[in-house]
């Protein structure tokens, strides 16, 4: 099928299709994974949704969720988490409850300490399990966390707009792309084409506001016809790579046209527009719950879009930008920066937490039954002393165990096991111990692919989804 | 139902005029490369190069290669590609080229004012020639390595950013060599004060070997930049400054070792302590800007190092290829690659003979309007040399486009400051206007322009090029502002092309998004586009809200975020 009829294909269902609306009542199935050895079930969905952050230039995510190791790998030391909690909670996050949402007659968001029962953590994350040496460079890490290969290609969030039943069949009502939210060198590439499919690209939620202008793109019906006709003309005279190229405009004018009444709603302006209300919470309280961070005010627009069907959206974290080098990359500055960037996360991942419990679900229960939050970065860090920096007072990635075996989290409603730690690693050398499970970033991204619903098969021959969480 | 209008034979317009060509005027002994063979505007404009695209009539053939004559590099090692494979991509007309160099070379696309004065009486050698002389030139190719740099006065001192920046605009104005760039950049203060660490191995890499340091080379390099470190220096215009200085103590005994690395030979980067027995280390400081020449050549070991790769050249031409073409015709083309990192090493690292052999070539001159069958696998689909390229504008370069158009003052961003930094007495040098009423730069272009990922703070953004719904939103919130600031001055000016308020014929409206179209694209609505535009006049005729006028405005917002325009 040529890209000008795949465009036409998703034109018709990005308008509301009466069609599809019955769709909306499909129950939720388990999901079988290919190998029978790997038999637990993953509640797969069409009407799942999911968050992923990126923390954007190499988090170091051992002394997070990883926190149990020497303090080469953790110079911040651990602390108890809430009962029920098998992985050790990083002694660099705050733990006392945070109290914004008190004067709005909500309660107190509780820190992470108390909630930490409601995380999994992936320990021994890696992208090239079984090779020599684990990826220690950016464009590599890259490759591997914005699509699923070391080589590169689609971005996974292009990759579930043009996958996702709900985008290739039309959902139940108007369907929101996905979207990525962040700019980072890191970021953007999770949005990289898939032909001409390109998912919704914000840069933050004032940059959103700022794009939107007071009209939200609106154009008399005539003048859009105009359009389209010159765009249609430039596209059909051009090469079939060119053709793709320039589809991806005219899609996206498209779009506009078709989502126009959901930017004109207040409650996707979520800091302008305190009284804006969409599931039940309105962006003051959301403000409350999230912080007034640009990660919590990101967030919050995260959850707009969850909210009008985007079945996944990316949200960029960069992390402490007082480090010298900027972001989560801390080759120097990370003594200062470190702490201030995990609370940050920590802070809107507990506001998360209270959110979704918070907002009512179209398919019963709230969006924290239907939702898993996750995360991904390029690498951990290494190259360290016995102090636990480098002699910036920072950290490097040189692929040893320290940057290549990276713990990371998984939250919601959909874990099965929640609490629990998957994958150990040597606290003194940060290999993985004998006998523990090693997971692959592809493998990752499957199970994510899976509790949507999509077909992995299509998209990564072979690989079995992570599902010990379930 | 098409619009009865005379049907526009570009070829017959524009050949007349331009380029020396068809006429005949000028270089008669340049012909094939220098004068533009128009195509027609119709609905296959490629359809002859392929005609006979089965046509395997070379297949006992003579090489038809070996028959013809090159005076290009470029055209000679992509031949076996192109006429080998039996197309003959169809020239560019004047305006398409007028646009594709005017885009790449001075960052903006031409008003037709500016088609008359700079194009539209020259060869393609010639305007080649004529805008590689210009400052715009040297710009737009600073702003290329500031974004490899990554060049931020958040971080670094804004002087040395300053010298780093002037520094590039030399090699492209031709007074030094790649290699010189090499060696001067990577020791640079505003290289150096941007990074540390095993990031000054990996940024050199980027930046001048075209590929990311693997780490066991990150981390057999760093040594030779282990004696640089930077000092808190606040500066008047600049309270966050740092100075770029040398800690002789690094390596000095027994710390020899920590300086040298035997990956690219065994090699020593150490500057003997020029106060060995002082009691405080600091006085074996040595500040960037004292250094001896003997001192500088020790130092500038790494940039030697990484010229004298094999790969060096090829890096560049990668990048220009990629620059000017807008897809890897490095790795689809390794002859032409070749050939360039010949030229190259004849011209002694010359880069603007290298830019210069991309822009006239065959790759570079031919249109990108072309006729191809559509086909669902891309593996079958026809390779890009065989036509000309075809790009995105950057977002700056369309935004200070539109501004230009609507009558505004370009202000542009400045590419070595994305954030100026003040001190004691105020802000340090930069290029952007002054805010009304104040001394801070106005940043309102440059605010626009992130938006869609140009003049990008380079610490949390990075350029890039948008599309998708969030894009054309943007798009459409800025032409709306744009295209309402416009006044009876703007090269585009919609309430000008209404000679008639009342007058809602289909002539009247055909007449007014012909002028729109013109002013911003130099020639009207092309013959192929009619039926899609007709549609949309039909409509406007069938609404009564619809005015002239408001046609007008719309189509003045419409042109300037068409795909013609955006995509050159």
């Amino acid at each position: 099928m040529s890209n000008l009829s795949s465009k036409t294909r998703r034109r018709s269902f990005l308008k509301v299709g009466l069609g599809s609306i019955a769709t909306g009542a499909i129950a939720p199935h388990l999901w079988i994974p290919r190998i029978s050895k790997a038999a637990l079930p993953i509640p797969s969905s069409r009407h799942n949704h999911l968050i992923l952050f990126n923390l954007d230039g190499g988090a170091r995510t051992v002394p997070m969720f990883n926190a149990d190791v020497d303090p080469r790998w953790n110079p911040f030391g651990t602390q108890a988490g809430s009962p029920g909690t098998e992985w050790t909670v990083g002694g660099v996050f705050d733990n006392l409850p945070y109290q914004d949402t008190v004067p709005l007659g909500l309660p107190a968001i509780p820190p992470i300490t108390q909630i930490s029962h409601e995380f999994s953590i992936l320990g021994t994350i890696d992208h090239t399990p079984g090779a020599a040496t684990g990826v220690g460079d950016h464009p590599t890490a890259r490759n591997w966390i914005a699509s699923g290969f070391g080589e590169g290609g689609p971005g996974i969030m292009s990759r579930i707009y043009s996958t996702h039943r709900n985008y290739t069949e039309g959902g139940a009502g108007l369907v929101f792309p996905p979207a990525v939210i962040g700019t980072g060198n890191a970021t953007t590439p999770l949005g990289i084409p898939h032909g001409s499919i390109t998912p919704v690209m914000v840069p933050s939620h004032s940059d959103f506001v700022a794009q939107n202008g007071d009209n939200a793109g609106g154009q008399p019906k005539w003048a859009r016809a105009l359009e389209a006709g010159l765009d249609d003309y430039a596209i059909k005279s051009r090469s079939n790579a060119h053709k793709e190229q320039i589809s991806r405009l005219a899609n996206g004018k498209a779009n506009v046209e078709a989502f126009r009444n959901v930017f004109l709603d207040p409650a996707l302006k979520v800091e302008d527009e305190p009284n804006g209300t969409l599931n039940g919470l309105t962006n003051a309280q959301l403000a409350a719950i999230l912080g007034t961070t640009q990660l919590g005010r990101d967030t919050a627009l995260a959850l707009r879009f969850l909210g009008y069907g985007s079945a996944a959206v990316t949200i960029g974290h960069s992390g402490n930008l007082a480090a010298d080098v900027g972001g989560w990359d801390t080759h120097s500055g990370e003594m200062t920066a470190y702490a201030p960037s995990a609370n940050e996360l920590a802070r809107v991942l507990c506001g998360l937490n209270f959110a979704l419990k918070q907002m009512p679900h179209l398919d019963g229960g709230t969006y924290w039954d239907h939702t898993i939050i996750a995360m991904v970065t390029e690498f951990g860090r290494d190259n360290i002393l016995d102090n636990g920096y480098n002699s910036g007072g920072g950290s490097d990635h040189t692929g040893a165990p320290g940057s290549r075996y990276q713990a990371w989290f998984v939250s919601g409603g959909l874990v099965g096991k929640p609490g629990e730690h998957f994958g150990h690693t040597d606290p003194m050398t940060m290999e993985v111990m004998n006998g523990e499970p090693v997971f692959g970033t592809t493998n990752y991204y499957a199970m994510l692919f899976a509790l949507l619903d999509i077909d992995i098969e299509g998209i990564w021959p072979g690989i079995d989804p992570v599902n010990v969480i379930f | 139902m098409f619009r009865a209008r005379r049907r526009w034979s570009i070829a017959v317009v524009l050949a007349v005029p331009a380029c020396g060509g068809g006429g005949g005027s000028g270089d008669d002994d340049e012909k094939s490369d220098t004068s533009p063979t128009q195509p027609s505007d119709d609905d296959t404009p490629g359809a002859d190069a392929d005609s006979d695209d089965t046509g395997g009539g070379d297949s006992d053939a003579a090489d038809p290669c070996a028959e013809l004559e090159f005076d290009n590099v470029v055209d000679a090692a992509a031949c076996p590609s192109i006429q080998g494979e039996g197309q003959e991509p169809v020239e560019a007309d004047a305006i398409e080229f007028c646009r594709r160099a005017f885009i790449d070379l001075l960052g903006q696309s031409p008003t037709e004012v500016e088609y008359e004065r700079d194009c539209k009486w020259h060869t393609k050698d010639e305007i080649v020639d004529s805008f590689m002389d210009r400052p715009d030139y040297i710009r737009t190719s600073q702003r290329m390595w500031a974004d490899a740099f990554q060049m931020n006065s958040a971080v670094t001192h804004y002087g040395y950013i300053a010298d780093l920046d002037a520094i590039a605009g030399e090699l492209h104005a031709g007074t030094i060599t790649l290699t010189q760039f090499a060696e001067l950049a990577t020791t640079h203060p505003g290289f150096l004060g941007r990074w540390d660490g095993l990031d000054l191995v990996a940024f050199s890499f980027r930046a001048f070997l075209g590929r990311e340091a693997t780490p066991a080379e990150r981390l057999a390099l760093a040594p030779l930049w282990h004696l640089w470190e930077e000092r808190p220096a606040p500066d008047p215009m600049q309270a966050n400054a740092k100075r770029v200085v040398v800690d002789t103590n690094n390596c000095a005994s027994p710390n020899q070792s920590a300086c040298n690395s035997d990956f690219w030979g065994d090699r020593t980067v150490i500057i003997d302590p020029p106060m060995p027995d002082a009691s405080d280390p600091e006085l074996n400081v040595i500040d960037q800007s004292t250094l001896d020449d003997a001192q500088w050549q020790v130092l500038r070991t790494p940039g030697e190092l990484i010229a004298g790769q094999e790969n060096f050249f090829e890096s560049y031409v990668d990048r220009a290829l990629a620059r000017y073409l807008g897809y890897d015709a490095g790795a689809e083309l390794p002859l032409v690659r070749q050939a360039l990192v010949d030229l190259m090493t004849e011209q002694g690292g010359n880069v603007r003979a290298v830019d210069r052999e991309i822009l006239t070539s065959i790759l570079y001159t031919s249109t990108n309007r072309y006729d191809e069958a559509d086909a669902a696998d891309a593996a079958q689909w026809d390779p890009p040399y065989w036509h000309g390229p075809i790009k995105q504008m950057d977002a700056e370069d369309w935004l200070a486009s539109a501004y230009k158009l609507a009558g505004l003052e370009v202000a542009g961003c400045d590419h070595r400051y994305p954030e100026v930094q003040q001190g004691s007495v105020g802000f340090h040098p930069h290029t952007y206007p002054t805010a009304v009423g104040g001394t801070a730069p106005d940043y309102t272009f440059r605010d626009k322009a992130q938006l869609l990922g140009g003049c990008p703070d380079r610490i949390a953004q990075f350029r890039e090029s948008r599309t998708g719904l969030i894009a054309a939103l943007t798009q459409a919130t800025l032409t709306a502002e744009l295209c309402a600031m416009a006044s009876t001055t703007s090269p585009i000016y919609p309430l000008g092309v209404i000679t008639d308020p009342t007058d809602k014929s289909e002539a009247a409206l055909w007449d007014a998004i012909d002028q729109v179209y013109s002013a911003a694209l130099i020639r009207p609505v092309m013959d192929g586009a009619s039926e899609g535009a007709q549609n949309g006049i039909t409509l406007c005729r069938d609404d009564l809200d619809c005015t002239p006028t408001e046609f007008a405005v719309q189509a003045c917002r419409l042109v300037l975020k068409s795909a013609d325009f955006i995509y050159y």
